[in-house]
């Protein structure tokens, strides 16, 4: 499963999700989606959000094992 | 984009827009059906006057549904240019390559969409056999199989609607068990093609005997009829019956 730490650094940065969202020209609730770990988005939109979120793509998204799985 | 987004509204006009057609094409079927098949009969002379003889309750459904029709595209003219002014993102009033329900702003509404239109590939993928089925094996009125197409588009059309609702209610998942609700819904699709089976085996197999039934009494009638020393006749117009004089 891929986790984030979106939540945190836009918490850190002062953003409400509709400000990043629209920093990044995505939907409020892509925002919500992608810090639930409901949503992976793309490499295009990871850059997007790390080059907002000050930090690095892998440093911003990571794989985790799945148990369900 | 929130709930008065005009696109989110788009698949419940569409559903209304089918319920109006489905009124109108039961007066058109019906005219249709008069011009090709017995126009004639419908204007009869009556104490020497030419009257016609129309059926009240198709005609009706054809102005009725007419106007149903215009009052239906004005409101809708209305609606949408409300949108174009508002929303950034514009509707053509009619297009062909890309229905206005899509939301695709962004990726997570492109995969939303997506998800939305899976389902109703499978449901169509389900239903229209199964209307072909119908279709064969029972011979009703073509406007009653009017009707079940016009269902399917209404059905798909709710379909599209609520899963765009619980995206925005929040109660939406992208990545949910679909191992369960497969084998549910597999599960529901052998029943329904069991009992269309049944009903395929039976429904002939019984028309066969009814047939079989009523040459037998028609043969008995038409025997006993000579017997008697008259003339017997098989009157096909209609309810097959034997005539005797």
């Amino acid at each position: 499963m891929l986790r984030n730490r979106v939540r945190e650094l836009r918490a850190r940065h002062g953003y409400s999700q509709t400000a990043l969202a629209n920093r990044v020209d995505v939907t409020r609730q892509t925002i919500g989606f992608i810090e639930k770990g409901e949503f992976s988005p793309s490499i295009t939109l990871s850059l997007k959000l790390a080059k907002e979120l000050q930090i690095s793509v892998d440093e911003l998204f990571w794989l985790e094992e799945d148990l369900d799985e | 984009m929130n709930k008065n987004d005009f696109r989110i509204q788009v698949p419940l006009w569409n559903i209304a827009l089918w319920f109006i057609l489905i009124i109108w094409t039961y007066g058109v079927v019906y005219l249709v059906d008069l011009i090709n098949g017995d126009f004639e009969g419908v204007f009869k002379v009556e104490n020497g006057e030419l009257t016609a003889d129309f059926n009240v309750l198709p005609l009706s459904s054809v102005v009725i549904g007419l106007v149903l029709l215009i009052v239906f595209l004005i409101a809708y003219f209305f609606k949408l240019k409300r949108h174009n002014d508002e929303h950034p993102i514009k509707m053509n009033f009619i297009t062909f390559l890309k229905p206005g329900e899509f939301l695709e702003d962004d990726e997570l509404l492109k995969q939303v969409t997506e998800n939305a239109t899976k389902r109703i590939y499978i449901f169509y993928s389900h239903a229209l056999p199964l209307l072909i089925f119908f279709m064969v094996i029972f011979p009703l009125d073509r406007y009653l199989y009017v009707v079940m197409l016009f269902l399917l588009l209404i059905g798909h059309n709710a379909m599209y609607y609520l899963e765009i609702r619980k995206f925005l209610s929040g109660n939406y998942k992208l990545h949910t068990s679909k191992r369960v609700k497969n084998n549910r819904f597999s599960k529901m699709f052998v029943t329904v093609m069991l009992v269309a089976l049944i009903v395929a085996i039976v429904f002939p197999i019984n028309r066969v005997n009814q047939i079989d039934q009523n040459q037998q009494e028609l043969l008995s009638e038409y025997e006993s009829c000579l017997n008697e020393g008259k003339t017997a006749t098989i009157d096909f117009t209609g309810e097959t019956t034997v005539r005797c004089d």
